[in-house]
Protein backbone atom coordinates (compact mmCIF):
# COMPACT_ATOMS: atom_id res chain seq x y z
CA UNK A 1 0.00 0.00 0.00
CA UNK A 2 1.21 3.97 -0.91
CA UNK A 3 1.35 6.17 2.25
CA UNK A 4 -2.48 7.76 1.14
CA UNK A 5 -3.63 4.04 1.28
CA UNK A 6 -2.13 3.42 4.38
CA UNK A 7 -3.50 7.13 5.85
CA UNK A 8 -7.02 5.54 4.25
CA UNK A 9 -6.62 2.24 6.49
CA UNK A 10 -5.55 3.84 9.70
CA UNK A 11 -9.14 5.89 8.91
CA UNK A 12 -11.28 3.52 8.43
CA UNK A 13 -9.98 1.29 11.27
CA UNK A 14 -11.16 4.39 13.63
CA UNK A 15 -14.50 4.95 11.83
CA UNK A 16 -15.32 1.27 12.83
CA UNK A 17 -14.18 1.57 16.33
CA UNK A 18 -16.61 4.77 16.20
CA UNK A 19 -19.36 3.13 14.89
CA UNK A 20 -19.14 0.36 17.37
CA UNK A 21 -19.26 3.48 20.34
CA UNK A 22 -22.31 4.66 18.33
CA UNK A 23 -24.36 1.36 18.24
CA UNK A 24 -23.56 1.11 22.41
CA UNK A 25 -24.46 4.69 22.72
CA UNK A 26 -27.55 4.38 20.34
CA UNK A 27 -28.53 1.51 22.73
CA UNK A 28 -27.89 2.86 26.08
CA UNK A 29 -29.99 5.92 24.83
CA UNK A 30 -32.88 4.26 23.14
CA UNK A 31 -31.89 6.13 20.11
CA UNK A 32 -33.35 4.77 17.19
CA UNK A 33 -32.27 7.64 14.71
CA UNK A 34 -28.54 6.88 16.00
CA UNK A 35 -28.83 2.91 16.03
CA UNK A 36 -30.53 2.93 12.70
CA UNK A 37 -27.25 5.15 11.22
CA UNK A 38 -25.13 2.55 12.26
CA UNK A 39 -26.67 -0.24 10.07
CA UNK A 40 -26.82 -0.22 6.03
CA UNK A 41 -30.40 0.08 4.80
CA UNK A 42 -30.22 -3.28 3.71
CA UNK A 43 -28.38 -5.17 6.32
CA UNK A 44 -29.08 -7.82 8.33
CA UNK A 45 -29.16 -9.18 12.12
CA UNK A 46 -28.72 -12.44 13.21
CA UNK A 47 -29.88 -11.83 17.09
CA UNK A 48 -32.18 -15.16 17.92
CA UNK A 49 -34.52 -13.25 19.41
CA UNK A 50 -34.98 -11.14 16.55
CA UNK A 51 -33.27 -12.49 12.57
CA UNK A 52 -33.86 -10.63 10.14
CA UNK A 53 -33.67 -6.94 8.41
CA UNK A 54 -31.64 -4.50 10.59
CA UNK A 55 -33.57 -1.60 10.17
CA UNK A 56 -36.68 -3.57 11.39
CA UNK A 57 -34.41 -5.30 14.50
CA UNK A 58 -33.88 -1.59 15.19
CA UNK A 59 -37.60 -0.62 15.17
CA UNK A 60 -38.56 -4.20 17.35
CA UNK A 61 -35.22 -3.44 19.68
CA UNK A 62 -35.60 0.10 21.19
CA UNK A 63 -39.27 -0.60 22.49
CA UNK A 64 -37.99 -3.70 22.89
CA UNK A 65 -35.45 -2.79 25.64
CA UNK A 66 -37.51 -0.36 26.82
CA UNK A 67 -40.22 -2.06 27.94
CA UNK A 68 -38.27 -4.86 29.01
CA UNK A 69 -35.01 -3.79 31.40
CA UNK A 70 -34.98 -0.55 34.15
CA UNK A 71 -31.92 0.88 33.27
CA UNK A 72 -29.02 -1.00 30.46
CA UNK A 73 -25.29 0.42 30.04
CA UNK A 74 -23.23 -1.83 27.59
CA UNK A 75 -19.52 -1.19 27.26
CA UNK A 76 -17.86 -2.72 24.19
CA UNK A 77 -13.63 -3.97 24.01
CA UNK A 78 -11.68 -6.18 22.16
CA UNK A 79 -12.29 -5.61 19.01
CA UNK A 80 -10.83 -7.88 16.24
CA UNK A 81 -11.28 -6.00 12.58
CA UNK A 82 -10.06 -7.55 9.72
CA UNK A 83 -10.29 -5.80 6.13
CA UNK A 84 -10.98 -7.87 3.20
CA UNK A 85 -10.93 -4.77 1.10
CA UNK A 86 -11.11 -1.17 1.10
CA UNK A 87 -14.63 -1.42 1.38
CA UNK A 88 -15.28 -4.61 3.70
CA UNK A 89 -14.04 -5.77 7.00
CA UNK A 90 -15.11 -8.82 9.48
CA UNK A 91 -14.80 -7.89 13.22
CA UNK A 92 -15.51 -9.69 16.49
CA UNK A 93 -15.86 -7.11 19.53
CA UNK A 94 -16.80 -8.00 23.35
CA UNK A 95 -19.49 -6.46 24.83
CA UNK A 96 -19.69 -6.10 29.22
CA UNK A 97 -23.31 -5.15 29.45
CA UNK A 98 -24.94 -4.54 33.08
CA UNK A 99 -28.80 -4.27 33.39
CA UNK A 100 -31.99 -4.44 35.75
CA UNK A 101 -35.10 -5.99 35.35
CA UNK A 102 -37.91 -7.13 37.61
CA UNK A 103 -37.71 -11.09 37.82
CA UNK A 104 -41.47 -12.92 36.84
CA UNK A 105 -42.00 -12.21 40.48
CA UNK A 106 -41.88 -9.03 40.59
CA UNK A 107 -38.05 -8.32 42.57
CA UNK A 108 -35.78 -6.17 41.00
CA UNK A 109 -32.48 -8.68 39.55
CA UNK A 110 -29.33 -7.33 38.56
CA UNK A 111 -28.16 -8.76 35.26
CA UNK A 112 -24.52 -8.56 34.36
CA UNK A 113 -23.86 -10.60 30.52
CA UNK A 114 -21.32 -10.78 28.36
CA UNK A 115 -21.56 -11.16 24.54
CA UNK A 116 -19.78 -11.36 21.13
CA UNK A 117 -20.58 -8.97 18.21
CA UNK A 118 -19.31 -10.27 15.10
CA UNK A 119 -19.91 -8.55 12.03
CA UNK A 120 -19.82 -7.71 8.51
CA UNK A 121 -18.91 -3.68 7.67
CA UNK A 122 -19.14 -2.41 4.18
CA UNK A 123 -18.26 0.96 3.36
CA UNK A 124 -20.75 2.87 0.81
CA UNK A 125 -20.72 6.60 -0.40
CA UNK A 126 -17.94 7.12 2.65
CA UNK A 127 -19.65 5.51 5.16
CA UNK A 128 -18.57 2.21 7.23
CA UNK A 129 -22.02 0.75 8.15
CA UNK A 130 -22.60 -3.21 9.48
CA UNK A 131 -24.02 -4.97 6.65
CA UNK A 132 -24.45 -7.76 9.05
CA UNK A 133 -24.19 -8.27 13.09
CA UNK A 134 -24.47 -11.45 14.94
CA UNK A 135 -24.88 -11.91 18.87
CA UNK A 136 -23.06 -14.76 20.83
CA UNK A 137 -23.96 -15.26 24.67
CA UNK A 138 -20.83 -15.56 26.81
CA UNK A 139 -21.91 -15.27 30.22
CA UNK A 140 -24.50 -13.44 32.50
CA UNK A 141 -25.82 -13.77 36.07
CA UNK A 142 -28.84 -12.57 38.66
CA UNK A 143 -27.61 -10.87 41.30
CA UNK A 144 -29.57 -9.06 43.86
CA UNK A 145 -30.28 -5.45 42.73
CA UNK A 146 -28.56 -3.29 45.15
CA UNK A 147 -28.73 0.20 43.39
CA UNK A 148 -29.09 2.61 45.74
CA UNK A 149 -30.60 6.23 45.05
CA UNK A 150 -29.67 8.11 48.43
CA UNK A 151 -26.61 10.34 49.18
CA UNK A 152 -23.79 10.30 47.75
CA UNK A 153 -25.67 8.70 44.94
CA UNK A 154 -28.02 11.35 44.58
CA UNK A 155 -25.35 14.52 43.91
CA UNK A 156 -24.43 12.76 40.56
CA UNK A 157 -25.30 14.10 37.14
CA UNK A 158 -27.67 10.81 36.01
CA UNK A 159 -27.79 9.27 32.33
CA UNK A 160 -30.76 9.17 30.67
CA UNK A 161 -32.43 6.26 28.45
CA UNK A 162 -33.48 9.09 25.90
CA UNK A 163 -32.17 12.32 24.41
CA UNK A 164 -32.64 14.33 27.98
CA UNK A 165 -28.98 12.29 28.55
CA UNK A 166 -26.24 15.17 29.18
CA UNK A 167 -24.67 13.60 25.90
CA UNK A 168 -26.70 15.06 23.82
CA UNK A 169 -26.03 18.77 25.19
CA UNK A 170 -22.07 18.23 24.69
CA UNK A 171 -22.84 17.88 20.83
CA UNK A 172 -25.72 21.16 20.57
CA UNK A 173 -23.86 23.97 18.74
CA UNK A 174 -21.13 21.89 16.96
CA UNK B 1 8.83 10.12 23.60
CA UNK B 2 9.15 12.47 20.54
CA UNK B 3 6.93 15.67 20.10
CA UNK B 4 4.27 15.23 17.70
CA UNK B 5 5.60 18.52 15.85
CA UNK B 6 9.31 17.22 14.91
CA UNK B 7 8.27 14.00 13.79
CA UNK B 8 8.12 13.24 10.23
CA UNK B 9 4.62 12.47 7.70
CA UNK B 10 5.86 8.81 7.86
CA UNK B 11 7.04 8.60 11.08
CA UNK B 12 3.60 9.61 12.46
CA UNK B 13 1.83 7.54 10.60
CA UNK B 14 3.93 4.60 11.09
CA UNK B 15 3.41 5.48 14.97
CA UNK B 16 -0.37 5.22 14.60
CA UNK B 17 -0.28 1.79 12.43
CA UNK B 18 2.08 0.47 15.06
CA UNK B 19 -0.31 1.24 17.60
CA UNK B 20 -3.20 -0.20 16.29
CA UNK B 21 -1.88 -2.98 15.22
CA UNK B 22 -0.89 -3.75 18.82
CA UNK B 23 -4.78 -3.46 19.95
CA UNK B 24 -5.46 -5.56 16.97
CA UNK B 25 -2.93 -8.15 18.70
CA UNK B 26 -4.03 -8.11 22.55
CA UNK B 27 -7.79 -8.63 21.01
CA UNK B 28 -5.92 -11.48 19.11
CA UNK B 29 -4.85 -12.56 22.38
CA UNK B 30 -8.09 -12.66 24.19
CA UNK B 31 -9.65 -14.57 21.01
CA UNK B 32 -6.82 -17.25 21.38
CA UNK B 33 -7.36 -17.59 25.54
CA UNK B 34 -11.22 -17.89 25.04
CA UNK B 35 -11.35 -20.28 21.93
CA UNK B 36 -8.31 -22.28 23.19
CA UNK B 37 -6.84 -21.64 19.53
CA UNK B 38 -3.57 -22.56 19.49
CA UNK B 39 -2.51 -22.05 16.42
CA UNK B 40 -3.53 -18.28 16.56
CA UNK B 41 -2.10 -18.24 20.10
CA UNK B 42 1.81 -19.44 18.58
CA UNK B 43 1.13 -16.79 15.96
CA UNK B 44 1.39 -14.17 18.52
CA UNK B 45 4.52 -14.20 20.31
CA UNK B 46 8.03 -13.66 19.68
CA UNK B 47 10.22 -17.31 19.34
CA UNK B 48 11.93 -16.27 22.88
CA UNK B 49 8.48 -14.52 24.35
CA UNK B 50 8.78 -14.77 27.96
CA UNK B 51 6.10 -14.61 30.31
CA UNK B 52 5.35 -14.13 34.03
CA UNK B 53 1.56 -15.54 34.58
CA UNK B 54 0.87 -16.85 37.97
CA UNK B 55 2.66 -20.58 38.09
CA UNK B 56 4.27 -19.50 34.39
CA UNK B 57 7.38 -17.97 34.76
CA UNK B 58 10.06 -18.09 32.46
CA UNK B 59 9.53 -19.32 28.11
CA UNK B 60 5.97 -18.71 27.10
CA UNK B 61 5.74 -21.84 25.19
CA UNK B 62 4.50 -24.14 27.95
CA UNK B 63 2.08 -21.15 28.65
CA UNK B 64 0.85 -21.33 25.09
CA UNK B 65 0.20 -24.87 25.27
CA UNK B 66 -1.21 -24.91 29.11
CA UNK B 67 -3.83 -21.86 28.12
CA UNK B 68 -4.52 -23.82 24.98
CA UNK B 69 -5.45 -26.90 26.31
CA UNK B 70 -9.03 -28.64 27.40
CA UNK B 71 -9.44 -27.74 31.02
CA UNK B 72 -12.73 -29.61 32.43
CA UNK B 73 -12.55 -27.37 35.45
CA UNK B 74 -13.04 -24.03 33.32
CA UNK B 75 -16.06 -24.31 30.98
CA UNK B 76 -16.17 -20.82 29.90
CA UNK B 77 -13.74 -17.58 29.49
CA UNK B 78 -13.98 -13.44 28.34
CA UNK B 79 -11.20 -11.59 28.41
CA UNK B 80 -12.09 -8.06 27.58
CA UNK B 81 -8.99 -5.43 27.00
CA UNK B 82 -9.58 -1.96 27.27
CA UNK B 83 -7.16 1.36 28.35
CA UNK B 84 -4.81 0.19 25.71
CA UNK B 85 -1.74 2.35 26.30
CA UNK B 86 1.43 1.77 23.96
CA UNK B 87 5.03 3.59 23.79
CA UNK B 88 6.43 2.94 20.49
CA UNK B 89 9.81 3.08 19.74
CA UNK B 90 11.01 1.81 16.03
CA UNK B 91 10.28 -1.77 16.40
CA UNK B 92 10.01 -2.09 19.54
CA UNK B 93 6.68 -1.27 22.03
CA UNK B 94 5.83 -1.18 25.85
CA UNK B 95 2.33 -1.59 26.94
CA UNK B 96 -0.05 -1.38 29.87
CA UNK B 97 -3.63 -2.92 28.75
CA UNK B 98 -6.76 -4.11 31.89
CA UNK B 99 -8.42 -6.64 31.56
CA UNK B 100 -11.63 -8.10 33.29
CA UNK B 101 -11.61 -11.87 32.93
CA UNK B 102 -15.18 -13.35 33.58
CA UNK B 103 -15.48 -17.07 33.44
CA UNK B 104 -17.12 -20.01 34.78
CA UNK B 105 -15.13 -22.73 36.72
CA UNK B 106 -15.87 -25.69 38.57
CA UNK B 107 -14.17 -25.89 41.82
CA UNK B 108 -15.20 -29.12 44.61
CA UNK B 109 -18.43 -30.07 42.31
CA UNK B 110 -19.63 -26.31 41.80
CA UNK B 111 -19.99 -23.64 39.54
CA UNK B 112 -18.24 -20.50 40.28
CA UNK B 113 -17.96 -17.70 38.34
CA UNK B 114 -14.92 -15.63 38.89
CA UNK B 115 -14.17 -12.26 37.90
CA UNK B 116 -10.72 -11.12 37.86
CA UNK B 117 -9.66 -7.88 36.97
CA UNK B 118 -5.65 -7.29 35.68
CA UNK B 119 -3.20 -5.40 34.14
CA UNK B 120 -0.86 -7.18 31.66
CA UNK B 121 2.49 -5.09 31.71
CA UNK B 122 3.85 -5.96 27.99
CA UNK B 123 7.24 -5.73 25.50
CA UNK B 124 6.50 -6.22 22.12
CA UNK B 125 8.67 -6.81 18.80
CA UNK B 126 8.27 -6.20 15.22
CA UNK B 127 9.36 -9.32 13.05
CA UNK B 128 9.41 -9.31 9.62
CA UNK B 129 6.37 -6.67 9.55
CA UNK B 130 4.33 -8.69 12.50
CA UNK B 131 4.03 -7.42 16.16
CA UNK B 132 4.71 -9.85 18.64
CA UNK B 133 4.63 -10.48 22.07
CA UNK B 134 8.31 -10.26 23.23
CA UNK B 135 7.04 -10.63 27.15
CA UNK B 136 4.12 -10.36 28.82
CA UNK B 137 3.64 -9.97 32.65
CA UNK B 138 0.02 -10.51 34.24
CA UNK B 139 -0.45 -8.65 37.21
CA UNK B 140 -3.70 -9.43 39.20
CA UNK B 141 -5.23 -6.10 40.78
CA UNK B 142 -8.79 -7.95 42.18
CA UNK B 143 -10.81 -10.63 42.11
CA UNK B 144 -14.74 -11.59 42.72
CA UNK B 145 -16.11 -15.26 43.34
CA UNK B 146 -19.76 -15.74 43.47
CA UNK B 147 -21.96 -19.46 43.02
CA UNK B 148 -22.33 -18.93 39.40
CA UNK B 149 -25.73 -17.92 38.87
CA UNK B 150 -25.86 -17.67 34.60
CA UNK B 151 -29.06 -18.90 32.40
CA UNK B 152 -27.76 -19.76 28.95
CA UNK B 153 -30.26 -22.00 28.19
CA UNK B 154 -34.01 -21.41 29.25
CA UNK B 155 -36.58 -19.46 28.11
CA UNK B 156 -35.09 -16.58 25.94
CA UNK B 157 -31.90 -17.20 26.13
CA UNK B 158 -32.27 -20.50 24.43
CA UNK B 159 -32.95 -18.68 21.75
CA UNK B 160 -29.22 -17.26 21.22
CA UNK B 161 -26.12 -18.29 19.90
CA UNK B 162 -23.64 -19.63 22.73
CA UNK B 163 -19.89 -19.01 22.53
CA UNK B 164 -17.85 -21.88 22.93
CA UNK B 165 -13.67 -22.21 23.59
CA UNK B 166 -13.10 -24.14 20.46
CA UNK B 167 -13.46 -24.16 16.67
CA UNK B 168 -17.25 -24.99 16.35
CA UNK B 169 -17.81 -20.88 18.05
CA UNK B 170 -19.50 -19.14 15.95
CA UNK B 171 -16.98 -16.83 15.52
CA UNK B 172 -15.37 -19.11 12.85
CA UNK B 173 -17.92 -18.72 10.19
CA UNK B 174 -17.02 -15.07 10.23
CA UNK B 175 -12.97 -15.09 10.16
CA UNK B 176 -12.18 -18.85 8.65
CA UNK B 177 -9.84 -21.22 10.43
Amino acid sequence: MDISQRIRRAADYQAILEQMARYIQAVDRCDLELLKYTFHADGVVHFGIFDGNAHEFCDFDIPFIKENLSMGAHRFSTATIEFQSDTRAVAESYMLGNAAAPSPDGTMLNFPDNIRYLDVWEKRDGIWRMYSRGLVVDWNAFWPYSQREDAPFDEFRRGSRSSQDPAYALRVGR
Amino acid sequence: MNAISEMTDLALLEQVEAKQALQQLNAKFSRAMDRMDRCLMVSLWTDDGQIDWGAHKGSAKPFVIAATATDANLERSFHSVSTEYFEVDGDAAIGEVSVIIVSIVLENGSKIDRLVGGRYLDRYRKEGGQWRIAQRTFVHDWNINLPSSANLEEGMFAKFLKGRRDKQDPSYQLFGE
